[in-house]
């Protein structure tokens, strides 16, 4: 589209031979389709299969693991793209090779149209030769003189700048409007380059890093834990909210970093408003409701051995019983957490069966829970030393014992194994099961609770910690229990708070890049830059036009000869 | 309020289909009755009414549109009542929008551009769209999830996001129109010039094209709030990406010689197609952080 004087504008040091081929190839409308066309078709692959996700970059066992699920899925052909790179498209080299060659493309077009696009601006081609009238792909004529000055006068109507000039009886024009505006096109080109470009400096030096705190717990930012940068973020209280039918309504953090030992920023944040601090940013990212406070001290020396949240990350079934003796009197009602389960034949081939015992009107039962054949569950009561007496299904009822009991429902408690849980040492073992009944997922009275299980009843939550003791403790929040000189507490139910910390220190320029783009596009793509040319002589009229976008030339041309008194015979061109 | 909104958008579909039976009497039917004349050994030649006055027809097609129109804003301001934020919120809303969106910016282009005809293309993309969405997407109001509980940029997102679908969806009916002409062959009389439809479609992409660059960057800078990030190559920020690439692409060949006409509105349809994908195929198909906008 440009004239030949402005595609003759070269750089000072031009290059020469397939250099210079080269440099004029990376300019050209053709090869950007075919640049922009391939990074399209690449980002369009990591569309359309599977990307290694975030999580599992850089950690080699997650990495793999993830990897065994796509073979699951596309059998051998998983390698096979894994080895391409078709699996994590975004980070692989030749996605990096296509983006890199966009930029290099972008630049040489902007950097190889300059000088044209400034002088076609500042000093613009006044003057055509004649030839020209009768040759350009936009062109209009007429076998009437046209009226100059209505001419003149339509053209600047249109916001044209005219130019005129006499040579004997002939008037020539030159009228161009919004020559400036190309500069838009190479704005626009630019700010891709420098988009790509920051986007990469800043991916290259981001930092992040994802942090599960409890409420009433600090963990550190940064890796180095010495730094004199380091930070500690201190979560004070963590905020769910979920309406009846478990979806999420609100999370929110209170937030406290520190630096040095000094408070240096005190936050709220929530999904949509992060916190900042010196560049880093603190993001809300998770949020998980069943945590327990716990703390062990030895009675002998009255240190505290162990003080942790635990969160409670998996889910056990326990039934939920009533119990009722010959007068009809409720003797007996809650959740009952089981133990870890037994694998044992009854009969029908090998299940999984946990066990618990419970003491009722002082006499001891035992309870098992398994589920049968077709996955149902199933409760067993013993009131003696033998085989059970009743087996009883959810929902049912049954006579054991001289009580009567009902399953009421089986509930899904929220459950952690916990390693290294100090025990009493004559006890054998090394780690504890950790059960927590009558919670609700969300904050408390908050939420509305409704499918996300509510074991128990009304009141507050019970911790059970099964190992210390032959019998599970059972742990309101502040209660201890004394156990072989060892106290254990349940301090309370506490939420967490994911937390991740970032700093991009891209951000600005990449903003700066986007701005440019849109002013970039709008001024080429919705300012109709034109250029006319007029040669009026006594014989008739003659126009001839460029301009950007390339559509409704001649309608314009046509519409000015009118103007001008000058009926239009058209010439070059297509449409009218 | 809620169920005025479902109603109204049952009108707008009832008047949208009333719209494509006119337009299409009007831009097909001489045509028609033109081929029954050409065939030979027909003793009496029937010529239906609305072959005769395909002028009200395409008027009557005019007018069904604008109601359409007027039903689906009442529909989104019903609905924008109900539940107190921009009904663009989950697929019914976003559906109801995009299609209000392309029966203004086709009310628009024909009363600058004139042809009738594109609504013979464009108004049964609307009817498809409306009854994928009474079909298949759920309309009552639900709360947001607390990602997608930011009002002013999360908003201004989606809001042009679908204002760029739909400029971009009246490229695809100009190049649709194109094809149909057969470029300069002008198979229909009725249809519009092949170079006004080039120009129409070159125009709304003209629209589309940076408006669909300004959504993305407004997602962008929201996703920056929100999870710290402007890009995460999650599939429907990729997805809308390569369909901008895809227009940049159209925008760099259609000047080119050989790329003119019909190659170029081969392109079109194409690319509608990605937008199409990126529309539905993503949140349905391909999980990712979007997909939780749910249908
Ligand atoms: C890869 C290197 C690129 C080169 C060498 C290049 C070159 C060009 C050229 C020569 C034109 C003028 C076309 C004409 O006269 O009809 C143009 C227009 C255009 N290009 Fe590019 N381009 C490149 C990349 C891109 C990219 C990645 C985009 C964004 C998707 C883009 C967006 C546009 C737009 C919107 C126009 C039309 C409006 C204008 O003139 O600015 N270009 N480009």
């Amino acid at each position: 589209m440009a004239f030949p004087s402005a595609r003759a504008a070269r750089l000072g040091l031009s290059p020469t031979g397939p250099l210079r081929a080269l440099w004029w190839l990376l300019q050209s409308p053709r090869w950007a389709a075919v640049i922009t066309a391939i990074v399209a078709a690449m980002a369009l692959v990591g569309v359309v299969l599977p990307q290694l996700p975030f999580w599992a970059r850089g950690d080699a066992a997650a990495e793999a693991a993830w990897l065994a699920q796509q073979r699951e899925r596309f059998g051998a052909t998983a390698d096979w793209l894994w080895r391409l790179g078709l699996l994590d498209v975004f980070h692989a080299p030749w996605f990096a090779a296509g983006l890199g060659l966009l930029v290099a493309s972008t630049t040489a077009y902007v950097v190889g149209r300059l000088p044209g696009v400034w002088a076609n601006m500042v000093r613009p081609r006044l003057r055509v030769p004649d030839s020209y009238f009768a040759t350009a792909p936009h062109r209009f004529a007429s076998d009437v003189p046209a009226e100059v000055a209505a001419l003149e006068s339509a053209l600047r109507r249109s916001l044209y700048r005219v130019v005129r000039f006499r040579e004997g009886p002939v008037t020539y024009l030159f009228a161009d409007r919004f020559p400036w505006a190309q500069a838009g096109t190479l704005l626009g080109h630019g700010a891709v380059a420098l988009f790509v470009v920051a986007a990469a400096i800043g991916s290259a030096d981001s930092f992040d890093t994802a942090l599960l705190i409890p409420e009433g717990a600090s963990r550190p930012v940064l890796p180095t834990v010495a730094s004199p940068r380091q930070m500690l973020v201190r979560v004070e209280d963590v905020v769910g909210r979920f309406d009846a039918t478990g979806t999420p309504l609100e999370y929110r953090s209170e937030l406290v970093i520190y630096r040095q030992g000094e408070e240096v920023r005190r936050c709220q944040v929530t999904v949509n408003s992060p916190c900042s601090y010196d560049g880093y940013r603190f993001f809300q990212a998770g949020y998980f409701g069943y945590g327990a406070d716990v703390q062990v001290r030895d009675l002998v020396t009255g240190d505290v051995l162990y003080r942790e949240t635990l969160a409670l990350e998996f889910q056990r079934t326990a039934p939920y019983l009533l119990a009722r003796d010959a007068s009809g009197r409720r003797v007996f009602e809650g959740t009952v957490p089981l133990g870890e389960p037994v694998r044992l034949d009854l009969g029908q081939g090998p299940v999984d069966v946990s066990f618990a015992s419970l003491t009722v009107g002082g006499r001891s039962y035992l309870l098992g829970l398994w589920q049968d054949e077709k996955g149902r569950p199933r409760v067993a009561v013993a009131s003696g030393q033998g085989p059970p007496d009743v087996v009883i299904e959810e929902g049912g009822r049954a006579q054991a014992g001289g009580l009567e009991w009902e399953v009421v429902r089986v509930d899904r408690v929220p459950a952690a194994l916990v390693q290294g849980f100090p025990l009493p040492p004559d006890r054998g073992g090394d780690g504890a099961l950790l059960q927590m009944t009558n919670v609700a997922y969300g904050t408390a009275n908050a939420s509305e609770g409704g499918r996300v299980p509510v074991a128990g009843l009304p009141g507050d939550p019970t911790l059970y910690i099964l190992g210390p003791d032959q019998r599970p403790l059972a742990l309101r929040p502040g209660e201890s229990a004394r156990v072989d000189g060892y106290e254990y507490t349940f301090l309370g139910q506490r939420e967490f708070a994911g937390i991740q910390v970032r700093r991009d220190r891209s951000d600005l320029l990449v903003w700066v890049a986007v701005g440019l783009l849109m002013a970039g596009l709008a001024m080429a793509l919705w300012l109709p830059r034109r250029r006319l040319w007029a040669r009026i002589g006594p014989r008739g009229t003659a126009l001839a036009m460029q301009g950007w976008p390339e559509v409704g030339l001649e309608r314009e041309m046509q519409r000015l000869l009118a103007r001008a008194g000058a009926p239009a015979r058209q010439e070059g061109g297509k449409d009218a | 309020m809620e169920q005025a909104s479902v109603t109204a958008l049952w009108v707008a579909l009832a008047l949208t289909a009333a719209a494509v039976l006119a337009y299409w009497a009007y831009a097909f039917g001489g045509w028609l009755s033109l081929r029954r004349l050409a065939t030979p050994g027909q003793g009496e030649v029937t010529v239906a009414i609305w072959e005769r006055f395909p002028e009200p027809l395409g008027r009557a097609g005019t007018w069904a549109t604008w109601a359409a129109l007027l039903a689906m804003l009442v529909s989104l301001a019903a609905r924008w009542q109900a539940s107190g934020r921009p009904p663009w919120a989950n697929m019914w809303e976003f559906t109801a929008a995009f299609t209000g969106a392309i029966m203004l910016f086709y009310v628009l282009f024909e009363r600058w551009y004139g042809p009738r005809a594109l609504g013979a293309v464009v108004q049964p993309l609307v009817l498809a769209l409306l009854a994928a969405n009474v079909a298949f997407f759920p309309a009552e109001v639900r709360p947001l999830v607390p990602a997608l509980q930011s009002k002013g940029i999360l908003a201004a997102h989606v809001g042009v996001m679908v204002l760029a679908y739909a400029a971009l969806s009246l490229s695809f009916g100009a190049a649709v129109l194109y094809l149909l002409q057969g470029g300069e062959r002008r198979r229909f009389p009725r249809l519009p010039s092949p170079d006004l439809l080039d120009e129409i479609a070159f125009r709304s992409v003209a629209i589309g094209f940076p408006l669909l660059a300004l959504g993305i960057a407004l997602g962008a800078y929201w996703g920056n709030t929100a999870w710290g990030r402007y890009w995460g190559w999650d599939p429907k920020e990729t997805s809308a990406l390569v369909t901008w690439l895809i227009y940049g692409v159209y925008l760099h060949l259609r000047g080119l010689r050989g790329w003119r006409g019909a190659r170029s509105a081969v392109l079109l349809v194409a690319a509608y197609g990605a937008v199409l994908f990126t529309y539905f195929a993503v949140n349905l198909v391909v999980a990712g952080l979007h997909s939780y906008a749910g249908v």
